[in-house]
């Protein structure tokens, strides 16, 4: 009997000197773990245009080993200044900025709950975004399945969002035909509620134990006021003034109700075990919309894992788009279907982009990531056609840090 | 949740390992496996016996000389392991014995030199745990030509390691294995236990018993063809480090527990025990088989 005693305190006495060990004493009812992230972000435009400096922050809350919940909250502050209209000026397009500079911030906030189990995966997502002139709530249902002995993955997604839209304006300086006090007040005539449905049908496909294949198809419908309340257009037919600049010439940004765009995404990842697991991420993605915009994009990462840690994302990105049908930097005879818009979104152009992100991963608990992404906006880039016009080429630079801490 | 099956073969610790992992994408699966094979890298070379620019390396420097070197929190915890793997095996279990492999050459098992008993006892002056005095922050030997071997419990720690890499990165079904030490991460995605094959110690490709495993792990100590025979006796390669002699009762012993490093050397301490092995095993109440030298086996994983 004294040897059957002593060797229950040898396993508790092992036991006790093995779980000492650091690092040993994890179970995997851990591996769901309780995170928060944190991300700062500025965007910054070239020619002292719009800057965005972008708080974000999100925990992440798994209830069990199957449903999980997320909470996320972002605050952007937007400062500068934006094109709102063009003129000709010696046939070529002159650039009017808005005048007072922009001070807006957008506070948004999602909750979405992800659950799991034999069939596949099932995720809700439900939101609202607010600033001073747009509001949107929306909501997102994803689901996975998963076909062929795990090696094939279906999603099947749906989002819908509602927003509502309007254009401030500052007294002073623009205060014709204000109503009430002193300050902001709602510009008349602008604005109104538009509604966008989504649907995506995506399919993952694994090729080897390094590389898969993704393709995803996207739908949307946009209805609804789909115009910029702050942009206008030169329109020298017209003769009533354009509110705040009281010149006569020029008109409301005045696009169809209605958009169907769809998109098409195929992306290739391999992961090379040779070169330290390093991955390649190639993407393409073909955009067309009804409004007869068509885009290519070309997305190329690497990253590469290095050492203690650390590891290091190269990235390039070109797009390529061409014109709406009905955008054009100026106006000079009037349109049989009613649409203007000189909104450089809509215009031909291209852009390249290149980055590089950073992230240290300390004691698996704590992750931060540092990056820099530059664009350059190029009239010339655009491999597509359509018009546009080279007054608006410009860059931008986003720098972000972001920090990850896991409970 | 396409939970795909993803294999890493590697060899480390001078043994064939490998790690399975469950995960939704190949990049997912790599970062674990990257994570998990730094960490063992990042432990063979902090402990291997065999670099010469190893913290051990530097750790049997001070022991040739006698001398007092600094250690960090690492260290000491594997330092208290090893004492209470000595103090519960009463003295057998010792991390200084390595220094007798000297005398005994394991791989010629056909023409075995068996050492001079006058050199053994001369070796045996430079073992022993009670030389060697440890606190949270230093280490210090007593004796001169002393040597520190991790051998018997790193390679355990690095697969109960590896389980909690995975677990922080919210990897939860797969399996490490290095070297024949197994730590389970977790079952396969539908909940299904792991099947390891008991190597049977007697024909190399034979399993002699498949557990199944759903978490926790498995570890074995000796095997039969690192078996040496002296006149007709066969002996293990592990050491006694008490009367210096490789012990010739236990051919091989497995046992499964939660932590690796637990299953190892309670299955390194029954091996010395030699003929008290089995009693101990029992004792000890972890599952676990043995098999003597002669082919007789027995324990409670036998019957299930």
């Amino acid at each position: 009997m004294a040897v059957i005693k002593r060797n229950k305190s040898a396993l508790t006495s092992l036991s006790l000197a093995a779980l000492a060990l650091p690092g040993v004493m994890a179970s995997a009812a851990d591996s769901d773990q309780y995170s928060v992230d944190t991300l700062f972000s500025r965007y910054s435009e070239s020619h002292n245009r719009m800057k965005v400096d972008a708080y974000q922050a999100s925990a992440y809350l798994p209830l069990t080993d199957t449903l999980n919940f997320r909470v996320n909250g972002v605050k952007d502050v937007v400062t500068g200044a934006s094109p709102v209209t063009y003129y000709p000026d010696a046939g070529k397009a002159k650039m009017i900025m808005s005048g007072a500079s922009i001070a807006d911030v957008r506070d948004a906030v999602d909750i979405s709950a992800s659950y799991t189990n034999n069939l596949g995966q099932f995720g809700v997502d439900v939101g609202r975004s607010s600033e001073n002139d747009y509001n949107s709530s929306f909501f997102n249902i994803d689901s996975k399945f998963d076909f062929n002995q795990k090696n094939t993955t279906l999603a099947l997604g749906y989002g819908f969002a509602s927003d509502n839209v309007w254009a401030i304006d500052h007294c002073p300086p623009h205060c014709e035909g204000m109503v009430g006090n002193e300050g902001k007040y709602r510009r008349s005539g602008v604005g109104g509620d538009k509604q966008n449905h989504q649907g995506l049908i995506g399919i993952t496909q694994l090729l080897d134990k390094h590389s898969f294949v993704q393709a995803n198809l996207t739908y949307s419908y946009s209805g609804g006021y789909l115009s910029d309340p702050y942009k206008a257009v030169y329109a020298p037919w017209v003769t009533e003034p354009y509110p705040n600049y009281a010149d006569s010439g020029f008109m409301h940004d005045t696009r169809p109700g209605e958009k169907h765009q769809i998109a098409f995404l195929t992306r290739y990842v391999r992961h090379f075990s040779n070169l330290n697991s390093a991955a390649l991420h190639l993407d393409y993605r073909y955009y067309a919309d009804t409004w007869n915009i068509g885009a290519h994009t070309f997305e190329l990462s690497w990253n590469q894992p290095i050492v203690d840690h650390w590891s290091i994302t190269p990235k390039f990105r070109y797009y390529s788009q061409n014109a709406a049908e009905f955008y054009q930097p100026y106006y000079t005879s009037q349109r049989t279907d009613g649409f203007y818009s000189s909104d450089y979104r809509l215009a031909r152009f291209g852009s390249v982009s290149g980055g590089v992100q950073i992230e240290k991963q300390f004691f698996s608990k704590l992750s931060v990531g540092f990056a820099i992404d530059f664009y350059k906006r190029d009239y010339s880039y655009s491999i597509n056609g359509g018009a546009g016009s080279s007054v608006d080429n410009f860059t931008f630079s986003i720098l972000s840090a972001n920090i990850n801490y896991k409970f | 949740m396409a939970l795909q099956l993803f294999k890493y073969p590697f060899t480390a610790m001078g043994s064939p390992c490998e790690i399975q992992l469950y995960a939704a994408s190949v990049t997912d699966a790599a970062a674990v496996a990257q994570s998990i094979i730094h960490d063992i890298e990042r432990l063979e070379s902090k402990y291997s016996r065999y670099r010469p620019d190893s913290f051990l390396a530097e750790i049997n420097h001070a022991a040739a000389k006698a001398r007092k070197i600094a250690i960090d929190d690492e260290t000491a915890s594997l330092l208290h392991y090893a004492q209470t793997c000595y103090e519960q095996s009463d003295g057998l279990f010792d991390i200084s014995s390595g220094v007798l492999r000297k005398l005994w050459d394991f791989k010629q098992s056909d023409a075995m030199r068996i050492p001079n008993p006058e050199h053994i006892q001369r070796v045996l002056q430079y073992v022993g745990w009670d030389k060697v005095r440890w606190t949270s922050s230093s280490l210090a030997f007593s004796a001169k030509n002393m040597e520190l071997d991790f051998g018997g419990i790193v390679k355990e720690y690095a697969a109960d390691r590896a389980a909690s890499i995975a677990y922080a990165m919210k990897l939860k079904y797969g399996i490490v294995n290095l070297g024949g030490d197994i730590r389970v991460i977790g079952p396969h995605p539908d909940g299904s236990p792991w099947r390891i094959g008991v190597q049977d110690p007697r024909h190399k490709n034979a399993v002699l018993k498949v557990v199944a495993l759903e978490h926790g792990a498995m570890a074995s100590s000796g095997d039969y063809e690192r078996c040496i025979q002296i006149n007709g006796q066969r002996y293990s390669h592990i050491l006694n480090p008490q009367t210096g002699y490789p012990v010739n009762y236990l051919a091989a012993v497995t046992v499964t527990s939660d932590l690796c490093v637990l299953a190892g050397s309670a299955s390194t301490i029954a091996m010395l025990k030699a003929d008290q092995g089995m009693a101990w095993l029992s004792d000890l109440g972890l599952p676990h088989l043995w098999v003597t030298v002669d082919g007789k086996m027995g324990g409670d994983l036998v019957d299930i």
